[in-house]
């Protein structure tokens, strides 16, 4: 096996990545069960750069996307413009850049592991991991930039490592090219990078000579690279507002901590006023190593408490362990566990600074690297037992952990394709499709359509991007919706064409004339209306009635 | 003198005026505070609350106590007075003892002075062994009684009934004793290295277990046991969420075509076990060591884990040092951690954070391996930083105050004492949801007579007082009327009484009380208002 491994890796790498792309990609415009807010924003946006080179709201080519006021790195879009122009605008669009790079990511965790471990059996043990892994998978088909910007910081810091073997130059300019694409992609990057970077020269500090002038004019390079982006976070009014919208001190716990910390000596309450921040921010930084949530609920598929999906197996937490172990045991790899190690602990400082308690799309990093030591661990296991005199035990534990794995991987295909849509729909938008393919089908009817995106099976929130679903799943051209589209005098009012997203005032707005409406229990008094008038009903994925067409004439 | 000898010296007075300054900090809690009452009516007339002579088994608002900490209370206030000098003074004690154990248990583990030292300085400078140094509390007693058993079946020169004991005591101080113990003694005398014959190992570890067992035993005869080990020790296994989840996820599956088979291969009760083993990991997590151990602040200052912030750092190397140690007994120390916090696994969804307690000065001893892998002026730049955080937060006490304004109410003081003032002239009435117990702090802050308020009950469980003598406690239930000329009553309402009168009745309110944050909280009402 071992033989056969080391002959022909490359074909065992291929066979890898072609079963993460199938992973991937396979139904990829079923699962998950509708594009949500993100996403249909993101394809608009990118439909709209690649017809007009405008976003919605009429800004050219901006370095920021306003999208539904959460201020989006740009990355995204503009990979989703190229893939609009090469693909068409169908839903599967804006999906293909995030598959495509997950894909890839096998790649880039192979030669990293391998330049980290100088192992190659370890290597293809990890790319195996991140081609099944739960996180992998989740955010692999689901359009998200941060599985980009990790697929580019791996390979540039491979290149880096590849460059400290050989010397060759290209590898250190392309090592800092590469890294800072990956801070283009990603907000978080833009930090995590510099001080990834900086711990990388730090930690290899012997294997650089300060008289090598390639190492030193490359650093310039990057700097002069990641200037744009420097200047894009410090000066741009948007970046700053996205940034201070996720901090942690919006957390409205800390914000009443900070209220009750009030000494009357206005030195000493400034002292504990940042200390109250540093603490809160420092527990929360460490529990995202919660075991609890990285094997059992940190995906957010279910709402039944411990009973969900982490973004590892649960299988992998031996080998974790065991991986720790081994790598920290490892003598001949000093600075590279070093490496890896500083990944994990400064890759958690997003999560850890943002203002939800868990926040695994900023810790993917992280994960990766996780993922990466449970393959160190499993090459421990399986080197340890094949040294074991009884071949016997050795079979007997490889189906073991063969058929723990898939167990695992069955439940998490379980947990993503059924559990997932039936307990968080909510969380895609769901029906908001459906609505808005209803909506434009109605379109000649009426002369005004009105719909409150207020809606909820327990509890009403409003959900966003209301706008972008229309938009997009009307086919309306983006050029039009640029001049459209405008705030309107009523609450949450936004309006384009003949509709008007807002809050129903039901007393006032029943009297409305050829119009329709669509809202749900929590805007229209349904038992109240007359059944002739209800057009049509839509349902929440268990079923349930979610929102109302009502048709006045 | 020995330099060491010195230094272990000067840790140990550091660690003893850290414990002892700013001593009235915090102020007890309702549970501490019923022990602080007991211990007074115990070292007064040898009866309980309840009036019981000498027991064994005593009442809280959450289970069953264990004598060991309610009686040293007692011995504290017999010879101090009925004083929080005398309650906490024990604990305090205990609490700087520690260190000395676990300075003694470090040496003698690891044949290194400097490790040893550096444990002892992590032990003393810990925020949650400061925090339980300073309250009556099961915890920092058996983790004391657990470090003093480990050092004593590892040391060279070991009496065996000693050691008998010191389990025997552990037994009657936590219930938690009796699930550890076993476990920890099998590990103690058949993997870690010892002098003991098999015979006398086998022996040993079968009184441990006999000793368990018996108190399970004598424990279950107690009329709500069961309930008690269910309610509190066994929540895994009664936990609805998981049960509910396994049934839901396994509907919604059927409901999608996959085969009732599989869905019970998949969701099943395994799930319990796989919360439960988490959970028990969860326990471990860094974040309740070095972020926050309890939010409520009850065990611990809520802003703090179990060590200062920068402790993690010594931590981490301690523990990538003793992985890259090839297995032997020091790295041993890494299964004790999880033997301590096994009954976590039992327990869902709440944290048993009385059994990562135990765990505290094993971790020191982590730190100690991490610190002498530190660089010189590092290190005792960790120390420094150390200290100051620890000191820090028990200097500057005003937003802990305020953070545990309902779980540690000192602005009660004036409530109780003025309740038991008129109490005394006329019936008084008092709202049950000013804090979670008044009762206690009506008996401890005034001065009154044991006898005079014995409840004569059994062993009720989870038991909260709703009357005292002249004293009705007001439930949400109660109504209120304007009172006839032939009734006397004064009444202290929380804002939910007053606010449920105020509409309809004419309200007299002669003082109103603040709670730390300077909110109006307890309005007394003169003779006007009555409850039924």
């Amino acid at each position: 096996m071992r033989k056969l491994i080391l002959k022909s890796p490359i074909v065992l790498l291929l066979m890898i990545i072609v079963l993460a792309g199938y992973l991937r990609f396979y139904r990829l415009e079923d699962y998950p069960i509708q594009l949500n807010h993100d996403e249909v924003s993101q394809l608009y946006d990118a439909i709209s750069i690649a017809t007009t080179g405008k976003d919605i709201y009429g800004n050219f080519l901006p370095t920021i996307f306003e999208s539904v006021h959460d201020f989006k790195s740009p990355f995204y879009t503009y990979i989703t413009a190229l893939f609009y122009l090469i693909f068409g605008g169908g839903e599967l669009t804006v999906r293909l850049p995030g598959a495509f790079f997950s894909t890839l990511i096998i790649m880039a965790i192979y030669f990293f592991s391998w330049r980290l471990f100088k192992n190659q059996i370890m290597a293809l043990l990890a790319s195996l991991m991140a081609a099944i892994v739960p996180f992998e998978l989740f955010f692999g088909r689901k359009s998200f930039e941060n599985v980009a910007g990790i697929f580019f910081m791996l390979l540039g810091f491979t290149a880096l490592l590849k460059y400290f073997e050989n010397k060759k130059s290209v590898w250190v300019y392309l090592g800092v090219i590469i890294l800072s694409i990956a801070m283009y992609t990603y907000f978080s990057h833009a930090i995590i990078i510099p001080l990834l970077f900086i711990s990388f020269i730090f930690i290899f500090k012997d294997e650089i000579s300060w008289t090598d002038s390639n190492f030193i004019k490359a650093i310039i390079f990057w700097i002069i690279l990641i200037l744009p982006l420097v200047f894009l976070v410090i000066t741009n009014p948007d970046a700053r507002y996205r940034s201070e919208t996720v901090f942690i001190t919006q957390d409205v716990n800390l914000g009443e901590r900070i209220g009750l910390t009030q000494t009357g000596n206005f030195l000493l309450d400034n002292v504990v006023k940042l200390k109250v921040i540093t603490d809160y921010g420092f527990n929360r930084y460490l529990n995202q190593f919660d075991p609890l949530y990285i094997f059992s609920f940190g995906l957010d598929f279910t709402n039944q408490g411990p009973v969900g999906m982490g973004p590892l197996f649960l299988v992998q937490l031996p080998f974790l362990i065991f991986g720790l172990i081994y790598i920290t045991r490892q003598n001949n790899i000093i600075r590279e566990k070093r490496f890896i190690l500083t990944w994990v602990i400064l890759g958690m400082i997003p999560s850890g600074l943002t203002f939800e308690s868990f926040s695994p799309h900023r810790s993917i990093m992280v994960f990766t690297a996780l993922n990466i030591i449970s393959a160190a661990g499993l090459f421990f296991v399986f080197k340890y037992l094949n040294n074991l005199p009884q071949k016997r035990i050795f079979y007997i534990s490889i189906i073991t952990i063969f058929l723990l794995f898939t167990f695992n991987f069955v439940y998490f295909i379980h947990m993503y394709t059924v559990n997932f849509p039936n307990e968080k729909f909510q969380h895609l938008h769901y029906p908001f499709e459906q609505v808005a393919r209803f909506m434009w089908s109605e379109h000649q009817n009426y002369d005004r359509i009105v719909f409150d995106p207020l809606y909820g099976e327990v509890a009403p929130v409003i959900g966003t991007a209301a706008h972008y679903y229309l938009a997009y799943f009307g086919n309306y051209p983006p050029a039009k919706m640029q001049q459209e589209y405008r705030r309107g005098e009523k609450t949450r009012e936004v309006l384009f064409d003949k509709f008007s997203i807002r809050k129903i005032d039901w007393i006032e707005d029943q009297n409305l004339k050829n119009t329709l409406i669509v809202g749900t229990i929590w805007s229209i008094p349904i038992k109240e209306v007359d059944e002739n008038k209800i057009i049509k009903t839509f349902y929440y994925f268990d079923g349930k009635p979610a929102f109302y067409a009502v048709s006045l004439k | 003198m020995k330099v060491e000898i010195k230094i272990l010296i000067l840790i140990i007075v550091c660690g003893f005026i850290l414990r002892i300054a700013n001593f009235s900090f915090p102020f007890l809690s309702a549970e501490e505070v019923r022990i602080a009452y007991r211990s007074y009516t115990l070292s007064e007339v040898g009866k309980d609350e309840f009036g019981r002579d000498w027991p064994l088994l005593f009442n809280s608002s959450e289970d069953y106590k264990l004598p060991v900490v309610s009686y040293l209370s007692a011995l504290g206030v017999k010879i101090f007075g009925k004083n929080e000098f005398g309650v906490r003074i024990f604990f305090i004690l205990i609490g700087t003892g520690l260190i000395l154990v676990s300075y003694n248990l470090a040496l003698n583990y690891t044949k290194n002075i400097k490790v040893a030292l550096f444990t002892a300085v992590a032990v003393a400078l810990s925020p949650i062994l400061v925090f339980l140094s300073k309250v009556p509390n099961e915890s920092i007693v058996l983790t004391f009684l657990i470090i003093f058993i480990f050092y004593f079946l590892t040391r060279r020169n070991t009496t065996i009934y000693v050691a008998g004991l010191l389990i025997l005591s552990s037994m009657l101080v936590s219930k938690f004793s009796w699930f550890i113990m076993p476990l920890f003694i099998l590990f103690l005398v058949f993997v870690q290295p010892n002098k003991f014959s098999f015979k006398i190992k086998s022996l040993f570890f079968i009184f441990t277990v006999m000793a368990s067992l018996l108190s399970i035993l004598i424990f279950l005869q107690v009329p709500q046991a069961t309930r008690s080990f269910l309610e509190n020790n066994l929540t895994l296994f009664s936990n609805l969420t998981i049960k509910n989840g396994i049934e839901h996820l396994r509907m919604q599956g059927i409901q999608s075509g996959w085969s009732p088979l599989m869905e019970r291969v998949l969701f099943n009760k395994i799930e319990f076990a796989v919360v439960g083993l988490l959970h028990w990991f969860s326990h471990l997590s860094p974040n309740i060591y070095f972020g926050q151990f309890d939010k409520t602040g009850i065990l611990n200052i809520t802003s703090l884990g179990a060590f200062s912030k920068i402790t993690i750092i010594p931590f981490l190397l301690g523990l990538f040092y003793l992985f890259q140690q090839k297995l032997n007994h020091k790295k041993l120390l890494l299964f004790l951690i999880f033997i301590f916090t096994f009954p976590a696994s039992l327990v869902y969804p709440n944290y048993s954070l009385d059994l990562i307690i135990l765990t505290i000065p094993l971790l020191a001893m982590i730190v100690g391996f991490g610190l002498i892998n530190l660089r010189f002026k590092l290190r005792y730049l960790i120390i420094l930083l150390m200290f100051f955080e620890t000191a820090f937060n028990l200097l500057i006490i005003k937003p802990e105050v305020n953070y545990t304004n309902t779980t540690r109410p000192s602005w009660i003081v004036p409530i109780a004492e003025d309740v038991y003032a008129v109490s005394k002239g006329i019936k008084v009435g008092v709202s049950d949801n000013i804090v979670f117990d008044i009762a206690p702090y009506i008996l401890w802050e005034n001065p009154v007579s044991p006898e005079d308020n014995f409840l004569k009950i059994g062993l009720p469980y989870k038991y909260r007082q709703t009357s005292l003598n002249k004293i009705k406690m007001i439930g949400a239930d109660n109504n209120f009327y304007e009172c006839t000329p032939d009734e006397n009553i004064n009444l202290f309402l929380s804002q939910r009484d007053f606010e449920k009168i105020n509409r309809t009745l004419n309200l007299v309110i002669t003082k109103k009380y603040q709670d730390n944050l300077g909110n109006d909280l307890v309005y007394k009402i003169g003779n006007s208002i009555c409850v039924n």
